[in-house]
């Protein structure tokens, strides 16, 4: 079992490095009681955005809370960033998003922000910066003076993502990252991923949520029982090779049944034929933009985010870096530095 | 240095929106203002002020002792509950910087409330003292006797020793040097302290006599050692109490104090003065304001490391666990003299009882545990810094460094390095 405990490896494309991964838990008399993790090993690429995926129980949480030094190994090596992970260098590079948001609920949205960029050693005027570019972000600057103890879920959930970018992490690990939000808000989640990994960032998501995790990682691990039971691109572990799927524009009646005895001649049985879904979470968005272009004012909740925080697409200060696209447009993009 | 102050920051913004900060300082208004209302002095001035600076300042003590224990276990081990701690201790911050911070925080709302409690106290003395139709002689008294800071001089020890009973150890000796007979005198020199400010002193004496009874005798104080003339103060004096007579300033002007006693007496009274404490000069060295500040700051320290104390169990333990542990180390602080008096002991069980193997076992165990607690607390023990200073006695900036050193540095210190210790072992994350 260890940590690597020497300099950060910066030359090292590796992210992140588990190998032979064990957690056992054990009870108050050092008696095992649960085999959360069972020599596991698996690497993250620097740049990329990685899902880990299980059901409840698989070990997901205990991997990242194993990676944030919140855990210490049983067995096996974990290196993250080049460092240990309970090494402050790598910790000041890393953002942390956990499943609930444990915030301080008599802080307000922008004293938690404060507080956790002052944790990071980010100057005042950097912090309030930073702390105005992410409320913006989240859609809260308009409730930046209330407690957080007083927000909703989803709002909680929103400055708790804030708190995990505040420092401009090399490394985000986020815990069910969209749990708590509106389709919005996942939308948004998802969209800053995407930036993210543009940008040159390691994303670590582990997700229920199937279709999130689809939508934006480039590979994933799928655990069970704390162990690895698939690993690789999406593409890979999806793409069905020994199926086609052709898509066509509206044909005229007398077309389609040209091309579909065609395809029934070189098939030698009937074809599956239907008119293609948008996906609901488009169309909710597509329905809320145009509600909110009718009725604009100041929402209870969450406003409408006008992008990514500029100082996270690397735009300098007071310039106008915000050229990250709307959650609603779906893009998150220009977000290349 | 910057995130230990924003946790330091943090710890008391939650005192302050949590309303603790504000239900202590409630309580404390409570107790100084209440407490004088019932309780009854002795109807003299001085009582009074005892009273008021003793009771009002005593109960201040023991309710910011129990905040400090209790807000100490709950900052931490509420945090390791709810997990907030781990928000923290996954960003770039050292864990001893996190219990550094916490404990800063908890020190500081302590300050703020000693502060408080100590102007409000004082202000009370002020209307109490002015407000009740004074006489300007019993003004002047408050000022010049009850309201300073004096130090407290113990006789020096005689260049050629009084002659000693045959075979008396050194007790013998030193009560020989106390011994007035009868119609005789004797003279004992105080050392002045070299800073003094002008005001008169006072000769504190508690003595027996030969015969058993409660009868007051005559005697004289004469005074000198300054520029001056002798100064002779006669009276009757009663034993086995404590008594007073002024010293004039005159007489504190010099590097020494010498003060004789005359036994007036008829027939063969012999006058002892106590020799632990039964002859005292008390000589004005500073301002009462200041001495109630480092009675506050000798308060604060020790606050300080019952919040050390809270903090290291609340680290270690869940709230409830962490409360009655914290609560049982504050609790033996203030058995420092019982636990002294244990260790010095030299048989614990019936001795009355054959010895077995199991009661030689059981004594040996005793002896240990009690010279080990001993040593453990004893740097611990304190003079009762509100008994001096709800009587003028002078506390020391030097008694201040060392309560500072002994409750902060050292105590508080190792407990820091415990704690942050057990944070930096403990599994922050496990599942609950």
């Amino acid at each position: 079992m260890g940590f690597n405990r020497g300099m950060p490896n910066e030359r090292d494309d590796r992210a992140i490095e588990a190998e032979s991964l064990t957690k056992i838990y054990r009870d108050f008399w050092r008696r095992p009681r649960v085999r959360a993790l069972d020599g596991l090993a698996f690497e993250v690429r620097r740049g990329e955005v990685f899902g880990l995926l299980g059901p409840n129980g698989s070990g997901k949480s205990t991997t990242l809370k194993l990676l944030l030094g919140l855990l210490h190994p049983t067995a096996g090596r974990l290196t993250v960033l080049g460092a240990g992970p309970r090494d402050v260098r790598a910790k000041a590079r890393i953002g942390y998003l956990p499943e609930e948001s444990y915030l301080y609920p008599y802080l307000s949205a922008d004293e938690t922000l404060d507080f956790f960029g002052r944790m990071f050693g980010l100057g005042g005027a950097e912090r309030r910066r930073r702390a105005d570019e992410l409320l913006d972000m989240i859609g809260l600057r308009h409730a930046r003076r209330r407690a957080v103890g007083e927000f909703s879920k989803g709002m909680a959930r929103r400055i708790g993502l804030a708190q995990a970018l505040i420092n401009d992490p090399d490394l985000v690990i986020l815990d069910e990252p969209t749990a708590g939000l509106d389709p919005m808000g996942c939308r948004q989640i998802k969209d800053l991923i995407l930036a993210l990994g543009r940008r040159g960032k390691t994303v670590l998501l582990s997700s229920h949520l199937l279709a999130d995790v689809e939508d934006v990682c480039d590979r994933i691990l799928i655990l069970y029982n704390g162990r690895a039971q698939a690993t690789g691109t999406i593409r890979e572990l999806l793409e069905e090779r020994t199926r086609v799927r052709v898509t066509l524009p509206e044909l005229a009646p007398e077309a389609l049944r040209t091309v579909l005895r065609h395809l029934r001649e070189a098939l030698g049985r009937e074809p599956d034929v239907d008119h293609p879904r948008r996906d609901l979470e488009a169309f909710f968005l597509e329905t809320v933009e145009k509600a909110r272009r009718a009725a604009p004012g100041a929402p209870s909740g969450a406003a409408a985010s006008p992008g990514l925080a500029p100082y996270l697409v690397g735009a300098p200060p007071g310039g106008d870096g915000r050229a990250a696209g709307s959650p609603a447009s779906g893009a998150g993009g220009g977000a290349a530095p | 240095m910057r995130r230990l102050l924003a946790v330091a920051a943090l710890s008391l913004r939650s005192a302050v929106r949590s309303k603790v900060l504000l239900a202590l300082a409630v309580l404390l208004a409570l107790a100084v203002v209440a407490i004088p209302l019932t309780v009854e002095g002795d109807g003299t001035l001085e009582g009074d002020v005892e009273i008021l600076l003793r009771y009002t300042l005593g109960a201040v003590n023991v309710i910011l002792s129990l905040a400090a224990v209790w807000s100490g276990c709950g900052t931490i081990a509420s945090e390791i509950q709810d997990r907030q701690i781990t928000m923290v201790t996954t960003k770039p911050v050292r864990r001893i910087e996190i219990w550094l911070g916490k404990w800063l925080g908890l020190v500081a709302l302590n300050a703020v409330l000693v502060a408080f409690a100590g102007a409000l106290a004082l202000a009370l003395l002020q209307y109490r003292v002015r407000g009740d139709g004074r006489s300007a002689d019993d003004v002047r008294r408050l000022r010049d006797e009850i309201l300073v800071a004096r130090a407290e001089l113990r006789p020096e020890p005689p260049a050629a020793a009084a002659p000693r009973a045959p075979g008396g150890g050194p007790d013998i000796g030193r009560r020989q040097e106390m011994i007035v007979p009868p119609h005789g005198r004797r003279e004992w020199t105080f050392r002045l302290p070299a800073r003094r400010r002008d005001g008169p002193g006072a000769l504190q004496f508690v003595f027996s006599k030969s015969r058993v009874d409660l009868e007051a005798v005559r005697g004289r104080w004469v005074f000198s050692g300054g520029p001056g003339p002798a100064v002779t103060v006669e009276g009757r004096y009663a034993p086995q109490a404590v008594q007073r007579v002024p010293i004039p300033p005159d007489a504190l002007e010099g590097e020494v104090l010498r003060a004789a006693y005359e036994n007036a007496e008829d027939g063969d009274l012999s006058i002892l003065f106590n020799p632990d404490g039964g002859l005292v000069a008390l000589a004005p060295t500073g301002g009462f304001a200041p001495n109630v500040l480092r009675a506050l700051l000798i308060l604060l320290g020790r606050l300080a490391l019952y919040s050390a104390i809270g903090l290291a169990a609340g680290t270690l333990f869940s709230l409830p666990v962490a409360s009655f542990a914290a609560v049982t180390a504050a609790l033996l602080l203030h058995l420092t003299g019982h636990i002294h008096a244990m260790a010095q002991r030299t048989r614990y069980l019936d001795e009355t009882r054959p010895p077995t193997a199991a009661r030689v076992a059981a004594e040996r165990f005793y002896a240990v545990f009690y010279r080990a607690l001993d040593l453990a607390v004893r740097p611990l023990e304190r003079e009762d810094v509100l008994a001096r200073v709800s009587t003028g006695r002078e506390i020391r900036w030097r008694a201040v460094a060392a309560a500072a050193g002994a409750d902060v540095l050292l105590y508080g210190g190792l407990l820091a390095l415990a704690g942050a210790g057990v944070l930096r072992r403990r599994e922050l994350g496990r599942p609950a």
